[in-house]
């Protein structure tokens, strides 16, 4: 995961976008979402069935050199994989947890459906219009994304990707047009026993049954360790542990429509073409960093965990923290479980200043984050891109849910 | 009343005028371009009894605002659909997501650029406990084009000591309570690189279907309420009161970062209707 671009200011395209509203020629445009309610998943109370143990085989290979393929896969990238290491003096475009964490998953449960390939609309001023439907993967897809795949990974490096399936043609049949840059979008749905299983061990189905029968989309664990300075004796983060359990689950189903893609060598076109001289990738990137957010609706906000670290509770000898310890936390009144405000530890992190002492979410025009569980899915329900870094269009499919 | 034209940024500017002058260039482009219009524009508060407001709170205060001053523009008119957050546990929020337009938003939770096809350029100091609306004193220019979203800036302003917003009031809960005064400013220090000041200003994708036209009136009612809605006010109690006997709010402090989130949200606080033009006026 790289830096991506900051806001731009809001009449950037204005000029070119204008001249398409007023003479481009009429564009055969459809709602993107208008079908998209169809294809969540049915809420399924019952536990995944024995089609769910049988092995997945994606059917494609990194070896593959058909042309004219668009072959899919699924990624957390290095920082879903591998984790967020923590130093205190970052280098550039490092992500670190500025109030001292290391944070490390132990799974990333996501359920991915109605992957899809449309014309595109050519709508530079509204990115979710997509033009007629092209072609569509049936399948929901269970993923563990914390998992390795044998793919290459799209941001480079040591990172990997999990292979699903591979576009060869049409839904008509016809071969799929190298002249053509199709939309690529996907929804990311609520857990389902229709799923199926890409790379979930027998050990993680009562996760994911859990997953079902609390219709959660998203259920990511691991674990936080502090690796800070030292906090000062008797201050309130002293109380708090050195290691915390995480366990967040919740629903946040959306539509990620018509998709950038860094590949097309602009971080703003969206699209894959096929090739004439071989398959082309179109990898469903999900970042990790968004669970930490305390800021919405900007980019790259500083990533924190003590707002989670001062509510887990004891369980022996370990402490844990789950959304639940969240409940009616206001994001503007960040307390800790014994009722006293979080101090910002942030800024012990080269390059990191606090706005105030006192740690504070700031939903900063996002709405419906009335309690920090609310407030961890809205920014959660941002992580889906495409190829890396390129953003997608968001359309929300459901509520977001605890 | 004050012009903050000189205080926008020179790009955002240029781009508003570019986009007007464009379109009305265009309508030899068949007959697909569109007018430039001229409307009307007002801002008050919401309508209530007296001269407070009184409410309860989400965490159990019953406040009551004595004051409350805005400074209100410059106001932008954009055709991106709002973000609609579904996040409905509450029924009274969650009926309206399945009848307004589908949110789409870029990656980052972000709203779309979308376009600016109408602008006010004007700020207004308005009485937000007064439902009294309250004209600009020059008419905005737009397209006839559909506008889904409106966005405002925020400047400060020195006649509301150098703030956007200072309001006063009175908080109950049980035998607690709390007077208390306050204020939100624009700060450039808050400025950061994820967030730099242009999009610290903005208030983006508050809902506002409409297609403006020629002698139209938009209307933004403004509702603090929800501005305190998770204040807990028993926090400033710590602090020492001023000389008119109330506890100020200030930045660090929870009721100021409640009021600072309900003043940037974009349900509730701000809310745009749209007339469309008399045949018998103008």
């Amino acid at each position: 995961m790289k830096k991506i671009r900051g806001l731009t200011g809001p009449m950037g395209p204005i000029v070119l976008s204008c001249a398409l509203a007023a003479c481009g020629p009429p564009t055969n445009t459809q709602d993107a979402g208008g079908d998209v309610a169809g294809d969540t998943v049915t809420p399924n109370d019952g536990p995944v069935g024995p089609s769910f143990a049988v092995p997945f085989v994606p059917g494609i290979s990194p070896m593959d050199n058909a042309p004219r393929v668009i072959q899919v896969t699924a990624s957390s990238e290095t920082l879903g994989q591998e984790g967020f290491a923590y130093t205190a003096t970052p280098a550039e475009g490092d992500i670190v947890f500025v109030d001292g964490w290391e944070v490390r998953f132990t799974s990333i449960l996501l359920s991915v459906s109605g992957v899809r390939l449309d014309l595109p609309a050519g709508n530079a001023a509204d990115q979710s219009m997509v033009g007629a439907a092209v072609a569509r993967e049936p399948r929901t897809f269970a993923i563990d994304l914390k998992k390795m795949g044998n793919f290459p990974g799209a941001g480079g490096g040591t990172e990997t990707s999990i292979p699903l399936f591979a576009f060869t043609q049409t839904g008509a049949g016809a071969p799929l047009d190298p002249m053509v840059r199709y939309a690529f979008s996907f929804d990311v749905v609520n857990a389902s026993a229709n799923a199926t299983n890409v790379n979930l061990t027998q050990a993680q189905f009562a996760d994911y049954n859990e997953m079902i029968a609390k219709q959660w989309s998203t259920l990511v664990s691991g674990t936080a360790t502090y690796r800070g300075r030292a906090p000062e004796p008797m201050s309130a983060a002293a109380s708090y542990p050195q290691s915390v359990g995480f366990r967040f689950g919740f629903s946040a189903p959306a539509s990620y429509i018509n998709c950038n893609n860094p590949d097309n060598g602009m971080d703003s076109a969206p699209g894959v073409a096929p090739r004439t001289t071989g398959p082309v990738r179109a990898q469903v990137t999900f970042h990790t960093d968004h669970f930490f957010w305390l800021r919405l609706n900007v980019e790259d906000p500083p990533l924190h965990f003590d707002q989670f670290a001062a509510r887990a509770r004891m369980m022996g000898a370990n402490a844990e923290v789950s959304l639940e310890d969240l409940q009616g936390v206001a994001p503007t009144n960040l307390m800790d479980r014994m009722n006293r405000p979080i101090v910002d530890r942030g800024e012990q992190t080269m390059g990191y200043m606090r706005r105030t002492e006192r740690l504070a979410g700031e939903p900063n025009g996002a709405t419906g984050v009335d309690d920090m569980r609310t407030f961890v899915a809205f920014a959660a329900r941002g992580m889906g891109h495409m190829n890396a870094d390129g953003l997608c269009a968001i359309r929300p499919l459901g509520a977001l849910r605890p | 009343m004050t012009t903050v034209r000189h205080v926008l940024t020179a790009s955002a500017t240029l781009s508003v005028l570019a986009a007007l002058t464009f379109a009305a260039a265009m309508p030899a482009c068949g007959n697909t371009g569109f007018e430039r219009v001229h409307f009307r524009a007002s801002v008050g508060g919401v309508a209530h009894e007296g001269e407070t407001l009184t409410f309860e709170t989400r965490a159990g205060w019953t406040v009551t605002l004595e004051r409350a001053r805005l400074a209100i523009g410059p106001i932008y008119f954009n055709t991106i659909v709002p973000l609609q957050s579904h996040a409905t546990g509450d029924l009274h929020r969650g009926w309206r997501s399945w009848f307004v337009p589908i949110a789409s938003a870029n990656g980052e939770s972000h709203i779309g650029q979308g376009r600016i096809v109408g602008e006010i350029t004007e700020q207004l100091e308005v009485d937000v406990l007064s439902p009294t609306l309250q004209t600009f004193s020059r008419d905005g220019i737009g397209l006839s084009e559909p506008v889904a979203s409106v966005e405002l800036w925020l400047y400060n302003r020195a006649s509301l000591d150098n703030a956007v917003a200072t309001v006063a009031g009175t908080a109950r809960r049980g035998e607690l309570v709390v007077p208390f005064v306050g204020q939100f400013a624009m700060d450039p220090a808050d400025a950061t690189t994820e967030q730099p000041l242009d999009s610290l200003r903005r208030i983006r994708g508050i809902a506002a279907p409409m297609t403006l036209s020629e002698g139209a009136s938009v209307t933004l009612r403004v509702d603090l309420r929800p501005a305190f809605a998770n204040a807990d006010f028993s926090e400033l109690t710590a602090h020492t009161r001023d000389r008119e006997g109330r506890y100020r709010f200030a930045r660090g402090d929870n009721v100021f970062a409640s009021f600072q989130a309900g003043l940037r949200s974009t349900q509730g606080t701000w809310n745009v209707s749209f007339t469309a033009p008399s045949t018998t006026t103008r």
